[in-house]
């Protein structure tokens, strides 16, 4: 199911009254029972029969938490087996769903035209929706438990509720059992404040998503190709890549507010997703506000496991390497997306390797920081084009025209899609201050007129909309 | 310092009274530069005119909803895919067919015939696979297919297409629901308040109107509500230009050989307009060795520099059918 879908909105309101009845009255499983119903219709709403993956994720997970509780700490072998069937069926879902078709071509692409035919046919199967997400959330539920520092959950229902909580199900934030769990069991009072932190947070996400990222990708959509041509200046490539940067941003961190807002005014904290990306003044600082949880994982789940930074300096720069290689994989199965990792990979390398992860010595000079400001933002932006192009070819035509430095003039259609990035702006900015103390955090009565504003906006500058981008991950 | 940065004490005002007030005086304010300014110099927001023509029409394209592919293709309509199933002939193409294709007059010529019909043409300048797929999914036996040869011999899907073949019976009627549910809230809200977007158009881009489209059940047609008249002129279009591609000739092949497999004929014809897509169409029906009936009479005009207002389509399918009735007397 689609946040911006009338469908959407008749299920949270069912779910709201339940709220307000049932969860207000200390009857904490007949709560969770009808929010594990609204989850089961918001997934279902997709393609039902994929429910089926989900339960079977979050089963294997319940049980392998179960069974390590049960297995002492010495029984060092079969433990590890336990970790290794949660892992490998979960692993095994997303390699099959998201990138047998890949790995196929790959082999086609090996093999030639003589040999392609030895291989199966093309796949064409609908990926389910948000199983990147919620296998990383599920495996990170057993990776704690074998790591000791989770105590496995008692029933089912309540682990099934962690994986599949409706919010956040399809696109994150990807949240930890021990973030989730414990705020099951808990009197929930729908106070004024948390109303109006949750209405803030929903309203501020569909306004990113209907009015920033929906007609700044009307707009990628429309041009792309031409950022392609032989003939399109770099002013011109310029601003479709500072269009695709706006979109992702606002659709991404869109779609989290809308997550986090309704799970808020549902009696759940969920994590910060994003704050301000387009701030960061290192790559390292970049992941720390870019898809935080996600940062989160890769760096917990996988980086610490492959040894971080304790094996020495060439072991760490493998290591961020692999990460981000992995990262771009997890994004989708795309020699693109694995460029995309890959120039992350090499820079947060490079950047660790020159000390400029930290701001201390020569680093901390500020001509230093900013030059490495500008560098960071521009690798981003050629990031994107690998994420947003459709090949490598594509991408590279797109690169050999933005560094063309001809033909910078543009014309009243690229002036009128900036107005479409300048909310984004103004929330860079805002936080830019914010975080330099300048300014005092917005006050209910600001945030009521900004939401008045918004709402107007949403009703009368919407476009047809598409389903948000992390859908498709 | 910190004190200084607490947000401003402003408890005395409640958020959701103001939230109401300032949400109230935008919309005031819309109305009243409306009053003022009537039309804004002639710009009507077309949602809240749009009309069903008749029960025996569903909702096509809307800003809220695309779902004609969805119906169609899982025949979640029972009488509209009776009625395609009974078609003797097939009309295919894309949105320029659909806009151009009258039922009032092609209803007179066909009756006279003793044929049924059906337009089976699609927006998102949909090509050949899409429609062969239709028509494979359920087994259609036409006697003759006319196809507006505007960019449609490409053996290729829309993207949308694309995400329709591999999306089911049941998103099918999820997003009927769906896009129902969106015209109405649209049709209700725009009372009060436009979709600057929708009334201004967006610079740099063809289609600047809204568009809402309704189809027949019983033949396949489309009817635009409302269909302003147009103000763009449809140049002259030589049907021999521009040369075929090489993939353009394959795929014509194809098709047609799909076509003689179910036994029926083929005639091409073609939708003037200020942009046409792929090779010429008279020289796929001479390739093809099939009829071309040519239709372009004077003074066609666009509503929005891509498909044909509604006196034009009139006078296209009138002077189509004029042709057709040579091929087919």
């Amino acid at each position: 199911m689609n946040f911006v879908s009338w469908a959407f909105v008749a299920l949270f309101g069912l779910v709201l009254l339940a709220r307000l009845t049932i969860g207000r009255r200390s009857v904490e499983p007949v709560f969770v029972a009808a929010l594990i119903v609204a989850s089961v219709v918001f997934y279902a709403w997709h393609i039902p029969v994929y429910l089926g993956i989900l339960w079977l994720s979050s089963s294997i997970d319940y049980w392998a938490g179960r069974a390590l509780a049960r297995l002492p700490s010495q029984a060092r072998g079969r433990r590890r087996t336990v970790l290794a069937v949660s892992l490998c069926t979960n692993l095994g879902l997303l390699a099959f769903f998201k990138y047998a078709g890949f790995f196929l071509q790959v082999g086609r692409d090996v093999l030639g035209p003589a040999h392609a035919a030895s291989l199966p046919p093309e796949l064409a199967l609908a990926l389910p929706m948000g199983i990147s997400f919620y296998t990383f959330q599920s495996m990170s539920y057993t990776i704690d438990v074998y790591r000791g520092v989770l105590a496995p959950v008692r029933r089912f229902w309540p682990f099934f509720l962690f994986v599949g909580f409706f919010p956040q199900l399809v696109a994150g934030p990807i949240v930890r059992a021990a973030e989730f769990l414990p705020q099951m069991p808990r009197p929930r009072r729908l106070r004024e404040s948390v109303f109006y932190e949750g209405m803030w947070l929903i309203i501020s996400g569909f306004f990113l998503k209907m009015v920033c990222a929906d007609n700044l990708g009307m707009y990628v959509d429309e041009y792309w190709e031409r950022g392609t041509r032989p003939d399109t200046g770099s002013g011109f490539a310029l601003w479709l890549a500072l269009m695709f940067s706006g979109q992702i941003f606002a659709d991404f961190a869109g779609y989290t507010n809308i997550a986090r807002g309704t799970a808020y005014l549902l009696g759940y904290r969920l994590p910060v997703n994003f704050n301000a990306p387009y701030l960061a003044t290192s790559f390292k600082n970049f992941w720390e506000r870019w898809h935080m949880t996600l940062s989160r994982w890769l760096r917990d789940y996988l980086y610490i496991s492959l040894g971080g930074n304790r094996h020495g300096p060439v072991r760490t720069y493998v290591n961020l390497m692999l990460v981000m290689l992995l990262g771009g994989l997890w994004h989708g199965a795309a020699y693109t997306f694995i460029i995309w990792g890959a120039l992350h990979g090499v820079a947060l390398a490079v950047e660790r390797a020159l000390g400029l992860n930290r701001a201390r010595g020569w680093t901390a000079a500020w001509p230093v920081r900013g030059v490495w400001f500008l560098i960071v933002q521009a690798l981003v932006l050629v990031a994107w084009v690998f994420f947003r192009s459709r090949s490598l070819g594509e991408a590279l035509r797109f690169l050999d025209n933005l560094v063309s430095m001809g033909g910078w003039s543009l014309g009243t259609t690229e002036w009128v899609g900036v107005l479409f990035l300048v909310p984004i702006v103004a929330h860079h900015g805002f936080v830019c201050l914010r975080e330099r103390r300048v300014v005092p955090p917005l006050s209910p009565a600001t945030r009521a007129v900004l939401a008045a504003a918004m709402v107007y906006a949403i009703a009368t500058l919407y476009t047809s909309t598409a389903e948000f981008i992390y859908f498709q991950f | 310092m910190v004190t200084r940065l607490r947000p401003a004490s402003d408890d005395r005002i409640s958020p959701a009274l103001l939230f109401v007030a300032v949400l109230g005086l935008l919309v005031a304010a819309t109305a009243g530069m409306w009053l003022r300014y009537p039309a804004l110099g002639g710009r009507v927001r077309n949602i809240t005119r749009a009309e069903r023509p008749s029960s025996d029409h569903y909702l096509a394209l809307d800003h809220g909803g695309h779902v004609d592919h969805h119906v169609l293709y899982f025949g979640t309509d029972a009488e509209a895919l009776a009625h395609l199933r009974r078609a003797d002939v097939l009309l295919l193409g894309n949105s320029r067919l659909m806009f151009a294709a009258r039922p009032r007059v092609l209803d007179a010529f066909f009756e006279a015939r003793g044929l049924r019909y059906y337009v089976l043409g699609f927006g998102f300048r949909e090509a050949d696979r899409f429609p062969l797929a239709i028509i494979e999914k359920f087994d259609l036996r036409p006697r003759l297919v006319i196809v507006n040869a505007d960019g449609f011999f490409s053996d290729s899907v829309s993207d949308f297409g694309a995400t329709v073949l591999q999306d089911s019976r049941f998103g099918a009627v999820r997003l009927q629901w769906e896009a129902e549910a969106a015209h109405e809230a649209r049709r209700a809200m725009h009372l009060l308040v436009p979709n600057w977007l929708s009334l201004f158009g967006r610079p740099g881009f063809r289609s600047r109107r809204e568009m809402v489209a309704y189809r027949s059940r019983t033949d396949g047609s489309w009817q635009m509500s409302p269909w302003d008249p147009g103000e763009i002129w449809v140049p002259y279009h030589d049907p021999a230009q521009p040369p075929l591609t090489d993939w353009e000739r394959a795929a014509a092949r194809r098709f047609k050989s799909a076509m003689d497999r179910r036994g029926a004929a083929l005639v091409l014809t073609f939708v003037p307009n200020p942009m046409p897509l792929g090779g010429g169409p008279a020289l796929f029906a001479d390739l093809l060795r099939v009829p071309f009936v040519q239709a372009e009479p004077a003074g066609l005009r666009t509503q929005d520099g891509d498909h044909l207002d509604e006196a034009s389509a009139v006078g296209w399918t009138e002077a189509f059918v004029a042709g057709l009735g040579r091929v087919i007397p």
